[in-house]
């Protein structure tokens, strides 16, 4: 059996009445606490001790042991704490006979909880709301260099670090942009002010993205009522592209494949499902149409032989189409796409897919569409043959290509062509001016020797002048080497080499300066690869490259002082 | 052009639509359904 612990007896201060008065009080005190544990503080109100001691001695009154009692404890302030509370006065002290340890309040700063009921601070440096701009001249800053999102590995600046910081940064901007635009949406009820765009867009946030919702182009379903394809569909659909060895449409699927026929009452029903369902199996199926035309391929059919230049380095030749993407169409008014033929666009047998082609052939149909299959004819020649639209990506440019076979056949660097809709759906259809053969002396690529060499070519197609590029007109491209890849991919030392090789050499002091008209610059630029004028203008008059001038008082002049150490 | 966020009644409103219908309908049809709602 354990035995109470004796409280402590401490000293007090004051006279030997006075210690004596103190030695009780305590003792009264510690008594009410005899069960506490020896730290834990007893308080006592000095009125109830005042009373004890009035009751116990009369000759003093309440208020005079009240006076007495505090000026006695309060002297021995090394036993008691004395505490002012709303209730009056109270002497506080423990069994230890020392004050207590005031309670020190517990740091819940950085408890769990604290940390989740706690709303994060708003950071002084939060990006501001990006404003919307009016579209100005194209910008082409960000194709100087090469894509960071395509590092070269031979290269010696090639910092891993770097690469991942930028996509971190591009990812909180991406994030931030979000948060933007969540806030900026406008909760409505009342449609009669929102414009059918408006409405567009607002159902493709909000509704194609309910999961009990199928979308399929511009066409909407429940998901649950759109037909499954069962796997043995999926394997005769696959097995009848793979036997007609392209891409075929929905319609041909729904009739050929299924068996139903266009007069059935669920044949919509049936198409906008294969059309769904094969949009979600896409380890096999790829969907290759356009707007109008819904193409279904396998994801190993080949249709097109490769080409001389890899997919992705043409795509990164044409990332200079991506800083005017958002230009206003300027195709024909019966959506006829006239363009003329660059050296690089012969050689590589591509189209770019810019503004005035995107408005002809519309934009993808699939948010990740990669690629659509078009069918070319030319009535000229009686030929077709298929050519493949890669739309742009993040860093790289839409083209078109496929043409190479056609564009060697008939048609020279500079010359004139068309291209448009045809009267079936995924059909286009090009066309040239065909005039009497002419036998120019033209500027063609020695593979060989790696050589541009001019070589006697008989056409049959209009040119345009100044884009052909002949040996009275350029005579310097003669033995002329290719650019290295690395200089290639780099406008401003294209832009750089063109003057150096057709440029008028003007020498004062030392100094060179070359002297070049616009048309000239964008004839020759492009035999390296695409730099349409407006890049070359804006090379020309951005201060980031004071070697390029444009001349005050000739829009079409271009000088270019190289560097003096070259 | 501003960007706008249907209430829970449009959307329902639209899902029932969809649900009702055998066929596919076109973002025309249903801004058109919006409208005369």
């Amino acid at each position: 059996m354990q035995a109470a612990q004796a409280p402590a007896q401490p000293e007090f201060k004051g006279s030997k009445q006075e210690q004596e008065l103190a030695a009780e009080a305590f003792n009264v005190t510690v008594a009410s606490g005899r069960f506490f544990g020896e730290d834990a503080a007893i308080s006592v109100a000095l009125s109830a001790l005042a009373e004890f001691y009035a009751g116990r001695d009369e000759s003093k009154s309440v208020e005079e042991w009240t006076s007495e009692l505090d000026r006695v404890l309060g002297a021995s302030d090394h036993v008691f704490l004395r505490e002012e509370r709303e209730s009056g006065v109270f002497f506080v002290t423990t069994r230890r006979g020392i004050p207590p340890v005031l309670e020190v309040p517990e740091d819940t700063k950085h408890s769990l909880a604290s940390r989740f009921e706690t709303p994060k601070p708003i950071p002084a440096d939060r990006p501001a709301r990006r404003a919307p701009q009016k579209r100005a001249a194209p910008q082409y800053d960000d194709v100087f260099e090469p894509a960071r999102a395509e590092p070269v590995f031979a290269d010696e600046d090639f910092d891993v670090a770097s690469i991942v910081e930028q996509a971190l940064a591009e990812m909180d901007a991406a994030a931030t942009q979000e948060q933007d635009e969540i806030v900026e949406a406008e909760a409505v009820s009342d449609l009669s002010e929102v414009s059918d765009d408006e409405i567009r867009v607002a159902l493709l946030q909000q509704l194609a993205t309910d999961f009990s919702v199928a979308k399929f182009g511009d066409e909407w379903m429940a998901e649950d009522k759109v037909p499954r394809l069962s796997r043995g569909d999926s394997r005769r659909i696959r097995d009848y592209v793979a036997e007609r060895g392209e891409p075929v449409t929905d319609v041909a699927i729904v009739q050929e494949v299924l068996g139903i026929r266009p007069n059935a009452q669920e044949y919509d029903l049936h198409r906008f499902a294969v059309n769904f369902r094969l949009s979600r199996e896409s380890r096999e199926f790829e969907f290759v149409g356009l707007q109008s035309n819904s193409l279904w391929s396998t994801t190993d059919l080949s249709l097109l032989a490769p080409s001389k230049r890899r997919p992705a380095e043409i795509g990164q030749d044409y990332r200079v189409l991506l800083v005017d993407s958002d230009d206003e169409a300027e195709a024909g008014d019966e959506g006829v796409i006239e363009h003329v033929l660059t050296f690089y666009e012969h050689a590589n047998g591509v189209l770019p897919y810019d503004s005035n082609v995107r408005a002809v052939l519309g934009g993808p149909v699939l948010p990740d569409q990669r690629a659509a299959v078009l069918r070319i004819e030319s009535p000229q020649n009686h030929e077709s043959f298929y050519v493949e639209l890669r739309f742009p990506t993040g860093n790289r440019g839409g083209y078109l290509f496929g043409f190479e076979e056609f564009f060697k056949e008939h048609l020279v660097p500079g010359a004139f062509l068309s291209l448009e809709r045809g009267e079936e759906p995924g059909v286009y259809l090009i066309e040239y001016l065909p005039v009497s053969g002419q036998d120019r002396k033209i500027l063609t690529l020695d593979e060989k020797k790696h050589r541009f060499k001019f070589e006697t070519a008989t056409f049959y197609c209009a040119p345009d002048e100044d884009m052909l590029l002949t040996e009275n007109r350029f005579p310097k491209l003669e033995g002329a080497t290719p650019l290295d890849d690395r200089s290639r991919r780099r406008p401003e030392d294209v832009l750089a080499a063109t003057f150096e090789r057709i440029g008028e050499l003007d020498e004062q002091d030392g100094q060179r300066r070359y002297m070049a008209m616009l048309d000239e610059l964008f004839c020759v630029a492009n035999i390296e690869r695409p730099m349409p004028a407006s890049l070359i203008r804006q090379i020309a008059s951005s201060a980031d490259h004071p070697a390029f001038t444009v001349d005050p008082e000739a829009d079409d002049v271009i000088y270019y002082e190289p560097p003096a150490s070259e | 052009m501003k960007r706008v966020q249907l209430s829970e009644q449009h959307i329902t409103y639209l899902l029932t639509i969809l649900r009702s219908s055998d066929r596919p309908k076109t973002t025309a049809e249903l801004i058109e359904a919006l409208r005369s709602q």
